[in-house]
């Protein structure tokens, strides 16, 4: 009996003996902030997470995706469930500062810039071959995500490094100048420092002509034209139009075309693309297991077409029937099909890409930036139609803007650029109020709201946009 | 019979000798409180060693030294009691039982004091008040038996515990579960709410994992709540919820005792929700598609009407609607009248070295939602014995298995909600054998393009196969030795093993029964947890000069837990001919494991002088691996004083006061539930694709806080206990104020700092309350009758949130739960909506602001803030779950062989948020589901405004309709017959000519009726059991009534 005490009080003694390690207990499944971002193989593992932002910032239901397509002529929203009205405050322009979509919005973006910013400081301590190069990669999107945001917001916090959350709180907006200079300073760097496109570091990796490309749309949007068609020029060449329906062919990804490509997989268990399930027809369970009806395609952009112009049955399909033969007359974005995909959840877990760059965008911004209609004739003859100021050209088109207009309308329909285009342009106000939207606007009434809840967390710092105080 | 008849041989031996002079002459009989002869019972003359034992009458002559002599009388299981003989020669003795005396042993923790010594505030409920309910869970049978726990079954399926509250909530996002104590090891409560909703509600392996589960109540002895601060500060950084003791059975010395139970019955809900008729819903539904078509037309002359504004030609023929009859009440088919069993077979017994208690349960138990059904087996074996004088070992195994089909237990979009919710006219089945008109080939598929709904119960339950399995092993040996006269060196070893798998298939396309047609799915899950502890105490304790009673305690403990889950899915079955993941795809597998450790040391030491007052001081100290850095320990300190006033000299003669303490104590505990690795900057995972290839990316995804620790809780408690005329009038009194500092808080910060949110100990809150515990024995003779009440309240409010005191809102499904500095924790929070706009004329003579775009019979919402505009502004607070006050009142009536027992339970002034109401009374066909019988009484014109409270029907809201409003309130107060037993024993005389001690026969019945007003099933209904949306119901599974008839027989 004895022994069994004596077993026992040994035991006790030794776990008194390690009570120190006892106490210390590192997460199993989680990898620890302390030992990680400390080499070149961390920092590219970093990057991954890093380009993860896209799939949320670009995807459906996203900014580009409603302020640059839902709020203009091309698009309108026909969704049956969750907060309608904040979907509808895209379409109808009826925006409020507590439309939770432009909250998520918000939180989405400065939750990617922290990740990013955190991969950028991190490198910038380290020292190895490839560091400026992937720092490149870094600030590139982190370029891309500051230009959607200050076209959408105007003065926004500009936040380049993590801070603490005493420097959160003293952060207000910061001028939309200072802004585009932060944008170009990155775009410049990572001009500088990345591979041309033959040499990027992996499929769909940033790369010397999608820095410039980007740069060039920069360089149009803040109006230095000279500077933009510089920058534009050296992509010049370096692509070819692909035939227009091999764009979002499946076994044709990033092709000849491509500048820079959001990269997906199909399967439910990968990180697959929901544009196809999301701007097919709300609830028809025909044409895709449910469908989001995000971005039902208006008459304005259907009609926009010309009559011999391949690509509206190429992007576009009219209507669908139900299994008991009834016709639902709705127009809706096919560019995203994948037929094969397997369903999650109602929602196709889709196989295809998504393109942000692609060579068109180049030509018609040289057009854009020259003048030079001879750009925008390369993307018409791709498909066959009539030269800017050829016999047969369309006759209401009549000056080079006006036919760069039409022509991104129809060649990038539904691809997350019309908006953007029209107010750059400043032909935003006019086109709205002439579609079938019929819509009032005014310039002020262009930029999204500063979200109700982020102004409320931090008065007399944040402020509020004019059209919404 | 037996047993008496072997303890009338150990009397005799432990009779002494008889000596002395023997001048008087006296005879007497000895009952039990019901009459019933004792036999083998001692009768000593006091100060002398002269004595007898009483015969099998319970008669007993004996021969005193003088008239005056005082008789000792004493029987094991009853109280000792003196008798003064007084000249008396026939004397008739009645003997109480024991559980009924003011020394009764309360357990504290790490040991045991008698009632009369305690200082702090602890229930404790023995065997008795348990026997008989047919509860999974002993914590069911607790509600309403003791003051200050709020025990609340938010949700009815068998083996779901209940929710348990210790004195109100003392957090926000550290769980308000106290912590168990079973046989003597600590196990915290690691349940989380059901988030998981719908069909995969019962999934959640997280959820539902109370300790208590897998314990049966038929093996309990005793159960000890230790509520206030300094009780529950032995337990330290687990203290601050309070902590329940759970002892099992153990077998005394003496002859073996053979229990058997059976028990079998039914539940059922009697308590259905009013819902609408197939031709109320068509009415309803064909104004709502009218009346938002005339909105949109009046809006845009030139509209075309769309599907969803459109009425079905089916609803304007009456001959149609004639045929559909009443249609189906969904509910009829979701839930259904239940069977259950439950067998008990229970031996106990040993000698004066070796005792044992083994017991065998087996309980099996339908749901009343289809398909739902829960089995389990326990097995018990309690062991003690003694080597030497000196050194006793024992052994405590519990094992149990667990099999349930979990269907409907998601709380949310699970198979009650969503048949309340489907619609009416639709058949049981359609021509085609399918569930639902979704079926393309049906003539009912029509319906589809109108957007109407059915998610057909069966389309859950029988279309879906779920099985989970829990195994728990739970085990703990023990030497207790002692070194020297008073001081007894104890250690033990225990572990809990924990292992649940659960299946999970959903066969393709669900027979056209659920809203949409979904392809076959299955997972499978796993979680395994394993908990071992080692401790060790010393314990000393003597009375010194007979006045001064000392009693110290010195202890160590080390515990450590590992948990580990895994779930793997599968997809693209080719038929559902195979449920296990081999016969389909598997998309998607992940596991996950956490681990934490405590390392304690503890020290108590009792003091009382003369019995008449009492001191306890104790303190823990807590090293924990969930804590930060900087803050590996807490300390936890305690004090409490009493005073026993009854025993001073000058109340010593107030004859008719039997009792009367008044206890001062402060407290120190702790909330050690938080994250396990909430101090450490953790690393979350995305990925990134490339040619095809998935590539695993890393990124910060919390801020690391190094100073993170447990939150602490100090209480300060004022009780009394007084009794008079001889125990039959008993009460006892508590008051106490606790404060809770270092709440653990997720803040808002500015998302430019990556996050939204940040977990930090800041933030404070108190509550304050009372207990009142009131016993009374009204009759006692050969009919008794005694009452227990009791009556409690508790405030709750918020004193500190964050840096800014930024309310904490957490927004679900449109309502949004506000966390307040001045309010008590999660306030409903929205619009307050004053019946509706009645007419035109009232819309038009603008006595009142509207929303904009109101039409007459729209909500009429109040303008809150008084600034002439309804919005946003004007949200506000509409109340909470927290009841003002809550009591229970039990009446035991007995009388020859019979006992009726009846146990009332109320709640007062708590406020329900019927979240299901967002569909069912909102008055908004928009979503086509069915609505509450009540919406028929709904605003149709002007000049019949219907009740003036329903809106008028909208396909598509156009102000607040779809907002959290007051409109979703519903008063929670009730009156709760919980439980009535009626019971019999057969007369001694019948069973001891079968040789058998006792046969008693029962009918137990809980949750016999509720009086209230709500309209779903429930008020007590909660879709989560924690945190700040506890009260929200979401179509939370309903608590049935339940009737069994039990046989216990006892050799």
């Amino acid at each position: 009996m004895k022994k069994i005490i004596y077993i026992m009080l040994f035991c006790n003694l030794f776990l008194l003996g390690c009570s120190s390690d006892f106490l210390d207990k590192a997460p199993i499944s989680n990898a620890n902030e302390e030992n990680f971002y400390k080499s070149q193989k961390d920092i590219e593992t970093a990057m991954w997470s890093a380009y993860n932002s896209l799939y949320l910032l670009n995807g459906p239901e996203s900014l580009p995706s409603f302020y640059g397509e839902l709020m203009s002529d091309n698009a309108y929203s026909d969704n049956a469930a969750g907060r309608i009205q904040d979907y509808e405050s895209f379409e109808l322009h009826t925006m409020k500062v507590d439309n939770e979509l432009v909250y998520n919005f918000w939180n989405n973006y400065y939750k990617s810039i922290y990740i990013v910013n955190n991969i950028i400081v991190s490198a910038e301590k380290l020292d190895f071959a490839s560091r400026d190069a992937l720092i490149g990669e870094a600030k590139f999107l982190r370029a891309l995500y500051y230009f959607d945001m200050v076209r959408a917001w105007g003065d926004v916090p500009l936040v380049i490094t993590p801070i603490s959350i005493a420097d959160a709180y003293a952060q207000g907006r910061t001028p939309k100048d200072q802004v585009y200079a932060q944008i170009i300073k990155d775009l410049e760097f990572a001009a500088a420092k990345l591979p041309v496109k033959t040499s990027q570091r992996f499929v769909g990796a940033a790369s010397q002509e999608a820095a410039n490309t980007l740069l060039g749309k920069v360089y149009l949007t803040v109006g230095n034209k000279a500077k933009a068609a510089e920058t534009l020029l050296k992509v010049y060449g370096k692509f070819s139009l692909v035939p227009y329906a091999d764009l979002w062919n499946l076994t044709k990804k990033n092709g000849a075309s491509s500048i820079f490509e959001i990269q997906y997989k199909g399967g439910v268990s990968n990180p697959y693309s929901l544009y196809w399930a999301m701007f097919t027809p709300v609830d028809n369970r025909v044409v895709t297991a449910w469908g989001g009806g995000f971005n039902q395609v208006t008459n304005d952009l259907w009609n926009a077409y010309e009559p011999t112009d391949p690509r509206r049955d190429l992007s576009i399909q009219n209507g669908y029937q139900t299994p008991s033969g009834s016709t639902v007359n709705v127009k809706f974005s096919i560019k995203w099909k994948d037929a094969k995909a397997p369903v999650n959840g109602l929602r196709e877990a889709s196989d295809n890409n998504f393109i942000i760059l692609r060579y068109a965008d180049v030509l018609l911004m040289l057009t854009e930036a020259t003048s030079d209609p001879k750009y925008l004739n390369e993307v018409r003859a791709r498909v066959g139609l009539p030269a800017y100021g050829a016999i047969g050209y369309p006759a209401q088109y009549n000056t080079v803007a006006l036919a760069l207009e039409h022509e991104a309308q129809v060649e990038f329909a539904c691809e997350f650029h019309r908006w953007f285009d029209l107010i750059r342009t400043g032909r935003a106000i006019p086109v709205i109020k002439s579609s079938g939207k019929n819509i009032t606007t005014t310039e002020a009434k262009l930029l999204l709201p500063i979200p109700f809840l982020v102004i409320n967390q931090n008065p007399g710092v944040i402020t509020q946009n004019e059209a919404y105080k | 019979m037996r047993v008496k008849y072997y303890l009338f041989f150990l009397g005799l031996l432990l009779c002494m000798p008889i000596y002395g002079q023997q001048l008087s002459g006296i005879n007497g009989k000895i009952t039990d409180g019901t009459g019933q002869p004792l036999p083998g019972v001692n009768v000593i003359e006091k100060g002398t060693t002269n004595g007898v034992q009483s015969d099998f009458d319970g008669k007993f002559s004996l021969k005193v030294s003088s008239k005056k002599a005082i008789l000792v009388v004493s029987y094991i299981g009853f109280q000792i009691k003196e008798v003064s003989v007084n000249g008396q020669v026939n004397l008739s003795i009645k003997l109480e039982e024991d559980s009924a005396k003011l020394d009764e042993v309360v357990v504290v923790g790490y040991g045991s004091v008698k009632k009369k010594d305690l200082t702090g505030s602890v229930v404790s409920i023995g065997a008795a008040k348990l026997e008989g309910r047919s509860n999974t869970n002993v914590l069911q049978s607790l509600g309403g038996q003791a003051a200050g726990v709020q025990i609340t079954q938010s949700q009815g399926a068998p083996g779901l515990a209940p929710t348990i509250k210790i004195r109100g909530a003392s957090s926000i996002n550290a769980g308000t579960t106290p912590l168990y104590v079973i046989d003597g090891i600590p196990l915290e409560d690691s349940t989380t709410n059901s988030t998981d909703t719908g069909i995969s509600g019962g999934s959640n392996l997280s959820f539902n994992r109370n300790p208590l589960n897998s314990i049966n109540p038929n093996d309990i002895e005793s159960i000890d709540i230790l509520k206030d601060a300094s009780s529950a500060a032995i337990y330290g950084s687990r203290g601050a919820n309070g902590v329940v003791i759970i002892t099992t059975k153990q077998g005394k010395a003496g002859k073996t005792k053979i229990d058997a139970i059976f028990e079998s019955g039914f539940s059922q809900v009697n308590r259905k929700t009013d819902m609408m008729s197939s031709s109320e819903f068509i009415a309803f539904n064909t104004a709502a598609r009218n009346n938002s078509w005339a909105t949109i037309v009046a809006a845009n002359p030139s509209a075309t009407r769309g599907l969803n504004v459109t009425v079905p030609v089916e609803f304007s023929d009456p001959a149609w609607i004639a045929r559909i009859g009443n249609g189906t009440d969904w509910q009829d088919v979701a839930l259904r009248t239940a069977q259950n069993s439950n067998f008990q077979l229970s031996a106990s017994g040993g000698t004066e070295k070796t005792q044992f208690m083994t017991s065998l349960g087996y309980i099996k138990s339908e749901g009343v939602v289809d398909s739902n059904t829960y089995e389990r087996i326990n097995v018990r074996s309690n062991l003690k014995h003694k080597i030497s004088d000196k050194v006793r070992i024992g052994m405590n195994v519990g094992l149990s298995r667990i099999k349930e089909a979990p269907y409907g237990t998601g709380g949310k979009s699970d198979v009650v909600g969503l048949a309340l919710q489907s619609d009416p006219f639709f058949p049981l089945y359609v021509e085609t054998g399918s569930l639902g008109f979704k079926d393309p080939a049906s003539i009912w598929n029509t319906f589809s393009k109108y957007g109407f709904q059915l998610w057909h119960p069966y389309s859950l339950t029988r279309e879906a196969i779920a099985e989970k399995r829990t195994n728990v092993s739970m085990v703990t040996s023990f030497v207790e030795w002692d070194i020297i006269k008073d001081l007894t060196f104890k250690t033990s070893a225990s572990s809990n093993i924990e292992n649940t798998v659960h299946d999970f298939y959903w066969n393709a396309g669900q027979n056209w029964g659920y809203s949409g047609w979904v392809p076959a799915q299955a997972d499978f899950k796993t979680l395994q947890s394993n908990n071992w502890i080692s401790e060790s105490t010393v314990n000393y304790n003597k009375t010194f000069n007979e006045n001064h009673n000392l009693n110290v305690l010195a202890g160590f403990s080390a515990q450590e837990q590992r948990t580990d889950m895994s779930s793997m899915t599968a997809g693209s079955f080719p038929n559902d001919l195979v449920h296990t993941l081999n016969a389909g795809v598997v998309n998607a597998g992940n596991t996950f494991s956490e681990e934490w450790s405590l390392l304690s040391y503890l020290a108590r030491a009792n003091y009382s002088y003369k019995g008449k007052y009492l001191a306890t001081a104790a303190i823990r100290a807590d090293g924990s691996s969930r804590f930060g850095a900087n803050n590996k320990w807490g300390y936890f300190p305690s004090g409490s004083l009493a005073w026993r006033m009854s025993e001073e000299s000058f109340l010593k003669d107030v004859s008719w006061l039997t009792n009367l303490k008044v206890r001062l104590s402060y407290g120190a505990t702790g909330n050690n539930s938080i994250p396990n690795y909430g101090s450490i900057g953790l690393l979350g995972y995305s990925p990134y694709v490339s040619s095809g290839t998935v590539n695993q990316g890393i990124y910060t995804s919390n801020f690391a806080d190094k100073n993170l620790k447990w939150e602490k809780t100090g209480q300060t408690n004022f009780g009394v206990d007084f009794s008079v005329f001889d125990g039959r009038i008993k009460f006892n009194g508590d008051i106490y104020y606790s404060k809770t500092k270092d709440l653990l808080l997720n803040v808002p910060i500015p998302i430019l700092s990556g996050f939204t949110s940040t977990l930090t100990n800041i933030g404070e809150l108190e509550n304050r309350g009372y207990e009142i515990n009131l016993g009374t024995v009204n009759f006692d003779g050969k009919f008794k009758w005694t009452t227990d009440f009791n009556i409690f309240a508790n405030r709750n409010k918020v004193l500190k949130l964050g840096v800014s005191d930024a309310p904490i809102d957490i927004n679900v499904s449109s309502m949004t739960s506000r966390t307040a500095v001045g309010e008590a924790i999660g306030m409903y929070y929205g619009y307050i909506v004053d019946g509706v706009i009645m007419s035109k004329a009232e819309l038009d003579s603008k006595a009142y602001p509207v929303w904009p775009g109101s039409e007459a019979g729209d909500p009429k919402v109040r303008d809150v803030n008084n600034d002439g505009k309804i919005n946003s502004g004007d949200r506000t607070y509409l109340g909470n779950y927290q009841p003002n006050f809550q009591w229970g009142l039990t009446n035991n009536f007995s009388y020859s062989g019979f006992e009726l027992s009846v146990l009332l339970r109320g709640s007062q002034g708590g406020e329900i948020l019927n979240h299901t109401a967002r569909y069912l009374k909102s008055g908004v066909g928009g979503g086509n589901r069915n609505m509450y019988s009540v919406v028929n009484n709904y605003w149709k014109s002007d000049a019949e405004p219907g009740n003036g409270m329903i809106p008028k029907p909208r396909m598509l809201p156009t102000t607040v309709h779809d907002f959290g409003s007051s409109y979703w309130v519903e008063d929670g107060s009730f009156v709760r017959i919980q439980n009535i037993r009626l019971g019999y024993n057969l007369p001694k005389t019948l069973v001891e000519k079968m040789k058998i001690s006792n046969i008693k026969l029962y009918v137990n019945m809980e949750n016999v009726h509720v009086f209230s007003d709500y309209l779903g099933y429930d008020p007590e209904s909660s879709t989560y059991q924690s945190g700040a949306m506890v009260g929200y119901d979401y179509g939370a599974y309903p608590n049935p009534f339940t009737a069994t008839v039990g046989l216990n027989v006892s050799f």
